[in-house]
């Protein structure tokens, strides 16, 4: 759905306003005058006297500390780095490669046991750790796994065959704009799909954010052959002895809006409804039911069902326990 | 609570919150330089009521709250008319996009100003948990609201953005 669609786009644009840095040498100056303000304010505490020489030596050290610091990690650091520039593209070069290669059979072990298990954790962190600003939040954002996850739960093997990075110019932070061809291979198939980005890197050479990343193209392909029709789906329901028949809905029911783009086939099953959506994906899927859940947060549901298997989505509203369960059978074995 | 106790406090919050605080002032306001400025005042309104933190919230909320009150009075005072239009309507509060904004792209200018000309309540709403990723637990902490009508305001408050955009004919570009 375009509403649904849009919102997305928000949020990558908002995750955009991220990048707005407090110059470092701005942070410094306001640091100096909060202390400054802080020393010079008059203390009630009787050992103010005491307390004024403490904190002033504190603020000197601290300066010298932080200074002399500053100083050997810029000194140390030029020397050991002499061109960042070079540092940075490596540092996406890696992430890039390590996000389109395999997955190798250490990663396929850990998947076969599922992806919520500590050795799915360790991995993720021991082979993107170093490479990021924020290890966590490019989790939850979901940066890290994510096209080696669908690979090996669709047989497919991947394989960058050209990594292109490009810094681009006139931005005060380290952004760069990326575009992988990615080899997407099974048995003797292989094919080719393209996914792009842009890849900030704070003051570290750490990646501290990734925004406007296409790779719907290279994500469908490999998910494709796990796609189910609306049509299988009529056919494993009506096997299952429950007649679909022609609704009379009221246009503002909630189980048959849009919902990223989709529409519904809806139906009644003895008088209630039956919405059916199909998506393109999974991926799809799941944002469709997010879509969902964010539109209905504030209403107030009747009791209903939510069926869910690869790429289809279904909703009955307060069915009995006996139709629920065919349709439950119907949805499960669509494999 | 000790001075030399305080001011470690605030040190560590500094170099913790002070980017968080400096760019949801940013958000807020749009001018770098008197964002710098409420910065500073939020750190040093935090060292002189450090003795009220009663650990209820944690530090970065209320330093977010603190943030939020101190840009709040620095808009009253700024355009004491514009100030009360805002918080009843909506009305351009800025016609240029600073620069900071324009270095990101054509979007994000797009999507600021539009920001910009919510009113507050939609504005900070949008600003905590879609730019500053806060949960809706912790922006109901930091708006002094219950969390369902953070939820509420925020559904409303992307509506509102929405129909700005396409006023203002956003480019609509799908993921």
């Amino acid at each position: 759905m375009k509403q649904y669609d849009e919102r997305t786009e928000f949020d990558q644009t908002f995750q955009s306003f991220e990048s707005i840095q407090f110059d470092e040498r701005d942070k410094k100056e306001v640091y100096t005058n909060i202390m400054n303000k802080i020393e010079n304010k008059p203390s009630k505490n009787r050992f103010s006297k005491w307390s004024k020489h403490i904190l002033t030596t504190a603020v000197v050290a601290i300066f010298f500390i932080v200074g002399g610091y500053l100083l050997t990690d810029k000194f140390i650091m030029d020397q050991a780095n002499p061109t960042p520039l070079d540092e940075n593209k490596k540092t996406i070069q890696t992430y890039l490669e390590k996000e389109f290669t395999g997955p190798n059979e250490e990663l396929s072990n850990i998947l076969d046991n599922g992806i919520i298990s500590p050795e799915f954790n360790a991995y993720r962190e021991e082979t993107y750790g170093d490479l990021v600003a924020n290890f966590k939040n490019m989790v939850n954002l979901n940066h890290i796994l994510v096209f080696l996850i669908d690979a090996h739960m669709n047989g497919y093997q991947l394989n960058p065959k050209t990594i292109d990075i490009q810094e681009i110019e006139d931005t005060q932070n380290n952004v760069y704009n990326y575009k992988v061809e990615v080899e997407y291979s099974k048995g003797n198939q292989v094919n080719t799909a393209t996914v792009t980005g842009i890849i900030n890197l704070d003051e570290n050479g750490k990646i501290s954010m990734i925004r406007k990343m296409d790779g719907r193209e290279l994500l469908e392909k490999i998910n494709q052959s796990i796609h189910t029709t609306l049509k299988e789906v009529e056919t494993a329901i009506t096997e299952q002895g429950l007649e679909l028949e022609e609704p009379d809905l009221p246009s503002g029911n909630a189980f048959i809006q849009e919902l990223n783009d989709v529409s519904p086939k809806a139906y009644f099953i003895d008088e209630r409804t039956l919405s059916i959506y199909e998506f393109p994906t999974v991926q799809a899927r799941e944002k469709g039911m997010e879509d969902f859940e964010e539109k209905t947060a504030t209403m107030r549901l009747v009791p209903h069902e939510t069926y869910t298997n690869k790429n289809i989505l279904v909703f009955y509203v307060e069915g009995n326990e006996e139709t629920n369960n065919k349709i439950k059978t119907a949805i499960t074995e669509l494999e | 609570m000790e001075d030399e106790i305080k001011k470690q406090k605030i040190q560590s919050w500094y170099q913790d919150h002070s980017n968080g605080i400096y760019r949801y002032i940013f958000m807020m306001i749009g001018d770098h330089e008197q964002a710098k400025d409420l910065t500073q005042d939020t750190f040093l309104k935090a060292y002189n009521h450090l003795d009220y933190f009663q650990e209820k919230s944690s530090d970065k909320n209320w330093l977010y709250r603190i943030a939020r009150n101190v840009t709040i009075d620095f808009m009253r005072k700024r355009k004491p008319i514009r100030y009360m239009l805002d918080s009843f309507s909506a009305v351009p509060s800025r016609d240029l996009s600073p620069e900071k904004i324009l270095e990101l792209g054509e979007k994000e200018k797009q999507l600021y100003r539009a920001l910009g000309q919510l009113k507050r309540s939609y504005r900070e709403v949008i600003i905590l948990r879609k730019i500053k990723e806060l949960s809706i637990r912790e922006t109901a902490e930091v708006l002094e609201w219950k969390e369902s009508k953070v939820k509420t305001t925020l559904l409303r408050a992307l509506n509102a953005l929405r129909t700005k955009l396409l006023e203002e004919g956003y480019k609509h570009e799908t993921i």
